[in-house]
């Protein structure tokens, strides 16, 4: 069997909730081998946060939890003590990469910046997570994903298309802003590795959510730049610019250009529209697209959003259903792609798991071990790389540092 | 002056849009060569996109165009004649990376497959970006930003806190669906990179759209799978689900533990309403959301959000304010951390813009090049690269091949 990808590159991981440890789960789901740091006894944030099988909190059967740690070696340090950080410096020895997300000033008080750990692991590529990055003024402050979200710019935009300007702004579904952020952390750090393996030296990475969210609404910040215009959320006139409700739900549909206008004229019914001159361009469409998208409205809703989507399909036509998790996990083309996965786990019995979003040709992404269970791997890691005999093990247990 | 972290790294773009090219851009601001290729003459669909510097529309002057191929070398190459794919082949072996973002029929059509391509160079890291993926049912569907928005099930949670289901969903703001596209394909393509490195034999990576969609709604897919819960966007009881409305603005405030609550409310200076027995608990200041958020609404008023933001942080309470983009521009911190690059673009002059969400401390990313002008390479690549002479060249383009 060939190696993953990502097979010899031993990543530590420092993290809590849903950001970083997205980042090392996007590794560790490439093959690196991830050893997962938490608090003794307490362990993760995300063990505490639902959804939970069955709606029974129980820490080892948090939705999120397992999600986010699938393929990755979990054990128990308590770095507060000094016991626990000398054990820290010793993995930090083996490591290829730390990724960590406490404020700046914890880590400069643990000892364990950046300059405290290369001296140890000139090697080592240390990535720190952040809300407001490690400089500038609001380098300490603390913000969720909630907050980063809004801070970053995109709430501002959103919701799109609304009708009332008083309308609050809202941010996006699920926890899209931590996730974005922890993507954009494992691409600086992969970068970093490849570096590292071409000089043989590491780095700190610095990563901030703020700027992270903020280069996903790139164009709106450019485009203050550029014009002094501050894009909001408020509805601008555009044609098909929402999706559109169907009998079962909606569908976003896309006509640009002429050859698709004619075709989509056609397959509404409408063939007289595809003729008309004061439809034939883009810009005349744009003027009328409050009755072009009434029409729409009308037709749409005597059919079903996915007989819609095969049919604009089949006419080379850009549309998408808008798709419930329930549409997702049932779909024929996710079924095909093989994108969910069964994994067995220890206490949560046998969960369907979204993979990833890239099929590697040679190295695929194709062995999937449960999130692990707090502390599951602490003699295997402990004794095994760092030669801890168990008495020891048991004393370090017994003293709270594991 | 050190490197950057890719700077042996060598890389192809053969896309349009927003997705791809911000997947080669990510690459390339982090010193990456990447060699751009557009169609003679029209070039990149997203010269024709504003924003447009003072409004007036032109190839080399659009703002989305600008901030998506920074730090690029652009070259012409019409890839729809046969002495084009000669050449792109030629340019295939030299080079590490190919980043694509064709429906696989067209690829085949044009015999440049991976299987094909890996015959030239058994290196080459292939990357293919397409809405559906290269395989399943739905592998040559046409799909832009706004129809995979929905497509992945994340528009279906928006807007979050919606009053009642006959709001039609929407998508985030901007063009965020493409650009986390972008970057998950970035982090598929380092992580092969970094094995090519050291197994010297590259591979084909298959990027799904609706999959990375899909993977940043996780939760609410992985509760479908597990527990038939299809989460939607409709209001839930929460407290401070939302941003709130400020003297000048909005922001978003969070008080996640018992902790946080009670400072927050002695912020407010304990009003009378806050000693309420339900609202001790967590869970029931949430289920409670709707009597409690009035009152921090009403008392958010009297603030302007800036200085509400400090005031909380002082508190170690996790808010943010609701940051447009001229806010981001104008940004303390942003400035602090350098976030902003001033580049010299011959057609559209100096102009600010955001550069990487990531600071290396070894190798730190450069702004170094503005956009290439439509085919502003040739020379450097087809006679510096590939070794054709100046009258080669000049008969290429009299022919529409450059």
């Amino acid at each position: 069997m060939p190696d993953q990808a990502l097979s010899h590159l031993k990543v530590l991981e420092l993290c809590n909730f849903v950001c970083g440890p997205y980042c090392t789960k996007l590794l560790s789901d490439l093959g690196a081998e991830v050893i997962k740091i938490e608090t003794p006894a307490t362990g993760d944030e995300a063990r505490r946060r639902g959804p939970f099988l069955n709606d029974i909190p129980d820490s080892e059967k948090s939705g999120l939890f397992l999600y986010l740690n699938t393929n990755k070696l979990g054990i128990t340090l308590d770095i507060e003590t000094s016991a626990g950080r000398n054990i820290l410096k010793e993995l930090v020895k083996q490591a290829d990469i730390l990724v960590e997300d406490n404020p700046p000033k914890k880590m400069e008080e643990l000892g364990l910046t950046y300059a405290d750990l290369k001296k140890i692991n000139p090697r080592l590529v240390m990535t720190s997570i952040t809300p407001f990055g490690q400089i500038g003024p609001y380098r300490n402050y603390k913000a969720f994903e909630l907050n980063a979200v809004h801070a970053g710019g995109e709430g501002y935009m959103m919701p799109i298309e609304s009708t009332f300007p008083t309308r609050e702004p809202v941010k996006g579904g699920g926890l899209v802003g931590d996730c974005m952020c922890g993507l954009s952390a494992s691409l600086a750090t992969l970068a970093a590795s490849y570096d590292m393996r071409a000089t043989g030296m590491g780095q700190h990475v610095d990563v901030s959510k703020q700027d992270v969210l903020m280069t996903m609404v790139g164009l709106e910040v450019a485009m203050f730049t550029y014009s002094g215009i501050v894009r909001t959320r408020h509805k601008r006139k555009a044609m098909l610019a929402t999706p559109k409700e169907c009998q079962d739900g909606y569908i976003m549909m896309s006509v640009f250009g002429d050859r698709d206008w004619q075709v989509f004229a056609r397959l509404i019914g409408k063939d007289s529209w595809a003729e008309e001159e004061r439809l034939n361009t883009s810009m005349k469409r744009w003027e009328n697209s409050d009755e072009i998208d009434q029409y729409v409205e009308t037709w749409v809703k005597t059919h079903k959003k996915h007989d819609v989507f095969h049919h604009l399909q089949a006419n080379a036509l850009a549309g998408a259903p808008v798709n419930t998790s329930e549409d997702l996990v049932k779909s024929p083309q996710l079924k095909s792609r093989g994108f969910f996965v069964e994994i067995d786990h220890p206490k949560a019995g046998k969960l369907n798991c979204p993979s990833v979003s890239y099929n590697l040709s040679r190295t695929p992404c194709n062995t999937w071990r449960a999130a692990p269970l707090l502390g599951q791997h602490n003699e295997f890691v402990y004794c095994e790389r760092l030669g801890y005999d168990k008495q020891a093990l048991v004393k370090m247990l017994e003293a709270g540092v594991i | 002056m050190s490197e950057q972290a890719l700077s042996h790294l060598k890389v192809i773009e053969l896309c349009s849009f927003v997705c791809g090219p911000y997947c080669a851009k990510l690459l390339a601001d982090l010193g990456a060569e990447v060699i751009k290729i557009e169609p003679p003459g029209v070039g990149d669909g997203s010269r024709r996109r504003g924003p447009f510097l003072n409004d007036i529309p032109n190839p080399e002057r659009s703002g989305l165009f600008l901030y998506l191929n920074t730090n690029k070398s652009g070259i012409t190459l019409n890839i729809k004649t046969s002495t084009g794919r000669d050449i792109l082949r030629e340019l295939i072996k030299q080079t590490d990376i190919f980043v694509e973002d064709n429906p696989p029929k067209v690829m085949k059509e044009l015999g440049l497959t991976y299987q094909e391509l890996k015959k030239i160079n058994p290196r080459l890291v292939m990357t293919s970006i397409t809405p559906f993926g290269q395989t399943g049912p739905y592998r040559d569907y046409k799909a832009h930003e706004m129809n995979l928005y929905h497509a992945g099930g994340e528009g279906y949670l928006l807007p979050i806190q919606s009053p009642n289901l006959t709001r039609e969903p929407v998508k985030a703001g901007g063009i965020v669906g493409d650009c986390i596209c972008g970057l998950s394909a970035a982090i598929a393509t380092l992580a092969a990179a970094y094995n090519m490195k050291e197994t010297s034999v590259g591979q084909h990576i298959d990027v799904s759209k609706q999959d990375v969609l899909q993977t940043m709604v996780l939760l609410e897919v992985a509760m479908f799978a597990n527990m038939g819960i299809v989460r939607n966007r409709l209001q839930r009881p929460l407290l401070m689900p939302t941003p709130m409305r400020c003297q000048d603005g909005y922001i978003m405030i969070s008080a996640l533990t018992n902790r946080e609550w009670q400072d927050l409310t002695k912020f407010m200076g304990n009003p009378a309403w806050a000693a309420d027995e339900k609202f001790k608990v967590w869970i029931t200041r949430h289920t409670n959301g709707d009597e409690i958020n009035p009152h921090i609404r009403e008392w958010v008023k009297q603030f302007r959000k800036d200085e509400l933001f400090q005031q909380l942080q002082e508190k170690a309470l996790a808010a943010a304010p609701v940051n447009t983009s001229e806010d981001l521009v104008n940004s303390a911190q942003m400035e602090s951390r350098g976030f902003f690059a001033e580049v010299e673009h011959p057609k559209a002059g100096k102009l600010k813009y955001p550069t990487v969400p990531y600071k290396f401390s070894g190798t730190p990313s450069k702004m170094e090049r503005p956009a290439p002008q439509l085919g502003q390479h040739n020379e450097l690549v087809y006679c510096g690269r590939l070794g054709y002479d100046k009258e080669e060249m000049v008969k290429l383009k009299e022919s529409g091949i450059i």
